[in-house]
Formats: C-alpha cells, structure tokens, sequence
C-alpha cells in the first residue's frame, strides 16, 4: 500500500526548480537594462523633453517655467543654500519619523490586542486625522514656540496614523488556528506575541512605513510654510515670493529626493526584515 | 515509558480521554445558544475515532472542550478518570487550514509547537530534520510554506503536531480543503504514520468514506446542538485499503446507514420548512 507521494513530490519539485532557475537569470541582468528601471527613465525623459520643449522654445516665460538647464545650474551654484535648509527638513523628518513610528506601534499594539484601550483609543485614532493641524499651526507656535517643535509635531500627526492602522491590520491578521494550536500547548500570551503576532505584523508595518516615509517630506515643507525661518519649505516660500521660480523648482527637487530616498529606506528595511513577503509576491 | 507520552507538565501517561454527559453553550440567559448537547464518549490509550457530522454542527467545539480551552457548561470532561482542570497537557492540534507561519522554513514550522512548550528551537530543529523523510519531505527542510503544495503543506502541520509529543492528537478535518486524489495519499500516509506509534487520534470530518476508512469506530454527530446519534465500530482488518473497502458490503452497509443519518429524509424536510 501506500506509495507516499513519492511521485507527487517530484512532480512538485519539477516546476519549482524550474522557476529557481528562471528567478537567477532574471537577477543577472544589471539593474539599469531591466524594465523596472528602463520604464520609468523613459518617462521620466518623455517629461522632461516636454518641459524642455515648453521652456527652451519660448512657449512659456522663464517666471512660469523655468528651463530645466536653469535649475540644474542653480542645484550646483546654490548647494550650500538648499543643504543648510535641507538639513532642518531633515532634521524634522527623522524626529518626526521616529516619534510618530514609535507612537503608531504603541497605539496600534494597545488598540489591536486590548479591548478596553481599543474602545477608548480607537475614534480618537481616526478622528485625528479629520483635526485641521495646519489651521492650527499658528496656535501650536505660540504653545511650542518658534523652534522645530510645532513643526515636528505637524509630522507625527501625518506619519504615525497609517503606521497604527498597518500595526492594527498586522496584528490581527493571525488565523485563530495557530494562537488555538500554542494556547492549548501553554503557550503564554507573550510568546504568541512575539513568535506568532509580530512577524505576521512586519509586512503590514512596512506597508504602513512606506506610506509614512513618502507623505513624512511634504508634511515637514507644508508645516514649515505655516512660520519658520529655516528650511526647505521656508526657502520655497521666501523663493515664491521673490518670483524665483529656479529655486522653487530646485527646492520641490530637493523634497522629492528627500522623499524618495525615505521612501527607498523603509523598502529596503522591509526587504531585509521582511523578506518572506517580497519573496511570495514576486514568486 | 513511550516516547510520546512526554509531556512537559505531567508525569503520568495518558490513559483515556472521557466526555461525561457533557453540554456546551455560547453565551448567557437568553441568548444561549446550545452548541453540544449531553455527550457522553470515552477514547481509550491507541485508540483512532472519528467523527462525523454535518457543517456546523459544533465538532470543533468539541475539540475546545477536549483540549480544556473552554469548559462545559454541565458535565463534566475526564482525563485518566478525573475532571481536567485548566488546559489539557495530552492534546495537540491539526487543522484544515495549515495555519503554517509563511516567515518560517518547513523545519521552522515544524519545530514550532515544541518551541511552545518550552524547548529550545535549535535543539528541536535536529530532530525534526531526522523525520522529514518519514513525512515525505526530505530536501525541503528551507522551503517556505508558499513554495509548496497543498498536500505538502499538511504533512508539515501534521508534522508539527507529531512533534509536539502529545500522546492525544486532535485532527480537525486535516484534509478537508484538499482535493480528492491529494486527500487520498494524506489519509493512506496519516494510516501508516499512526501505525508506527499509534497515538491516540480524535479525527473530526464530515466525509464519510474518510472517517470509515481511518477510524476504530465513527461517532456520527447530530446537527446542532450536537448529540451523538450512534456509534459504530469499524472492524475491517488493518492495513487498510481503500479498494479493499469500497467494495466490502459490511462497509457499504455501514456507509449508508451513516449518509442516511446525516442527510435523514427528517434533516431534508426540516431544512425546506
């Protein structure tokens, strides 16, 4: 009797092998010829041929659109400029981040595995999204001051909410048929926490992290736009209002970087802590 | 003493695993909702029993009350003759859905009920990649549970649970969500599995021919609250074939009393009304 699955097993193996092999040679290629790069350059070019078209042709004055030559050039000659305000950006950035990461895994863990704080915290979650912090900026300066605290604090409240809504949705996504499986061994409600709830919550962290980091940069420039005297969105206003659309330009260029690397970090970060994930969504 | 008796919080083998007149319900006062109803059943040491009965009926309640998660409402659940207090150190479960963790390897998985109670996982590890030739899967100990098959993936649960060492093995409907020819293979190797230790297994499904074909004896459920609406002993000689069987009349007869039983010409006309 009983043939195992000797055969289904190599029936299995076969096509598995298979796609291994297909994964290495799509991974030889380096990464400027595959079409995840070369797509989007391309119409990253297009674009920027229209804007060069529209400029360099007359078809717009320089106050409205300036060359793009214009904002290279200014990129080089005014490094010292955008890097003294950048690193106030920053700075806001990462304390924000860390303050608002932090916050949204403390709210997300209480809301998602306790009953009481999740009754008590979890309108409160949602309706501080719909709170009108810019509007509010001005009373924040006179509470915190002219320094980088109101501003940071415009950052935590962007960032930290699709961080606790990821943690939430992680935490919970454990079929109750593994916790039945360790709570009938008896395993502690701390060891199904973190051998079981923590790893199943990384995906959704990241997800979560990668929202935050791309929205993290325009809620620092928007909050600096509310009174600072320092920054990038301080420099962009200050541009604005000297009709110098170059450093404009080479502002939103030094945010959209900001926020792409931001972005890149937290996807990297998942890519190493979570690697299970990546690896089943691109099998 | 048996390998598999080892249990962790106990010394004493397991002997036997008893429901005495036992009744479950959800809920308080009016909103009682009566899952099992009066359930008296005893499950001696090495002994293999299903169960059938239909959808919803409050099997896995059943198994709640086995592993000492939830307590009867009246009655009372025995282990070795006395009342179980707290959850059951016998038990271990399998279920329907693998419920396999997709950040560890199968030798990770595997490894994971005995981490819960207590063991380091390295020294475990050792010993799980000692048997996964016995459950067919040698060469992929690394394989996350996404790389492999349906079929694959119950013999790392089933894995799993044999790992633990519990000497009481609750199975709840293992195979259910497999096709039919992938259940078959589970149900010939889980036959063979148990005839090496013959652990004691309760195996809930609602496939007759699988509860025929595996157990000792078939419990056949009521719809719910869940009573028992008889007990037959399964007497075919092991190792057991399915060919064999499919065409003995003892188990034909058997196999339409029970589908009588669960789709009763009563159940049909309760259902239109």
């Amino acid at each position: 009797m009983i043939s195992l699955a000797e055969d289904d097993r190599i029936e299995e193996k076969g096509p598995q092998v298979a796609s291994g092999r297909a994964k290495k040679r799509k991974r030889r290629l380096p990464f400027f010829l595959r079409s995840t790069f070369l797509a989007p350059t391309a119409v990253l070019l297009f674009l920027l041929g229209i804007w060069i078209a529209l400029s360099e042709g007359g078809v717009v004055s320089d106050l409205t659109l300036p060359s793009p030559f214009a904002v290279a050039q200014s990129l080089v000659d005014d490094w010292s400029i955008y890097w003294t305000n950048a690193k106030v950006t920053l700075l806001e950035i990462i304390i924000g981040m860390s303050i608002g990461i932090v916050l949204g895994v403390a709210l997300g863990v209480a809301i998602a595995l306790q009953d009481t704080l999740r009754t008590a915290l979890y309108p409160l979650v949602i309706g501080s999204q719909s709170l009108p912090i810019l509007a509010l900026a001005p009373i924040l300066v006179i509470w915190l001051g002219f320094g980088l605290a109101p501003r940071i604090v415009i950052v935590v409240q962007i960032v930290f909410f699709p961080v606790t809504i990821a943690t939430i949705q992680g935490l919970t996504s454990v079929g109750s048929e593994v916790l039945v499986f360790g709570r009938s061994l008896g395993a502690s409600a701390w060891k199904l926490f973190w051998k079981v709830r923590v790893p199943a919550m990384l995906p959704y962290f990241f997800g979560g992290l990668k929202i935050a980091s791309s929205y993290a940069a325009v809620a620092a420039v928007i909050a600096e736009w509310t009174g600072a005297s320092e920054g990038l969105g301080a420099l962009m206003l200050r541009a604005n209002n000297d009709y110098n659309t170059v450093v404009v330009f080479g502002s939103v260029f030094w945010v959209t970087m900001i926020g792409l690397v931001a972005f890149s970090l937290a996807a990297l970060a998942e890519r190493k802590l979570a690697p299970w994930h990546t690896d089943s969504k691109t099998r | 003493m048996t390998p598999w008796s080892r249990t962790n919080t106990v010394s004493e083998p397991f002997k036997s695993l008893t429901f005495a007149d036992l009744s479950f319900s959800y809920g308080d006062g009016d909103d009682k909702v009566p899952a099992i109803h009066d359930i008296s059943l005893t499950v001696e040491a090495g002994e293999f029993v299903t169960i059938v009965g239909p959808s919803g009926c409050g099997k896995s309640t059943l198994f709640n009350l086995a592993s000492g998660l939830v307590g009867a409402t009246q009655g009372a659940l025995l282990v070795n003759g006395r009342e179980l207090e707290g959850v059951n150190p016998y038990t271990a479960y399998m279920f329907q859905r693998d419920a396999l963790l997709d950040w560890r390897s199968v030798v990770s998985n595997a490894t994971l009920g005995r981490e819960f109670l207590g063991d380091k996982k390295r020294k475990v590890a050792a010993e799980v990649e000692a048997s996964l030739a016995e459950f067919g899967l040698e060469g992929f100990q690394d394989r996350r549970p996404y790389e492999l098959s349906g079929g694959m993936r119950q013999r790392v649960a089933l894995m799993r649970t044999y790992t633990t060492e519990r000497p009481l093995l609750l199975l709840d409907e293992p195979f259910g969500a497999l096709d039919a020819l992938t259940r078959l293979r589970m149900q010939e190797f889980l036959l063979r599995r148990w005839d090496a230790d013959h652990r004691t297994v309760i195996f809930i499904t609602h496939d007759v021919d699988e509860a025929l074909l595996l157990g000792d004896r078939v419990i056949v459920l009521s719809d719910r609250p869940a009573t028992i609406s008889e007990e037959i002993p399964l007497t075919f000689p092991r190792p057991r074939l399915i060919e064999d069987l499919m065409v003995d009349p003892t188990y034909i007869d058997i196999r339409s009393r029970v589908m009588l039983m669960l789709h009763s010409p009563a159940s049909r006309i309760e259902e239109t009304a």
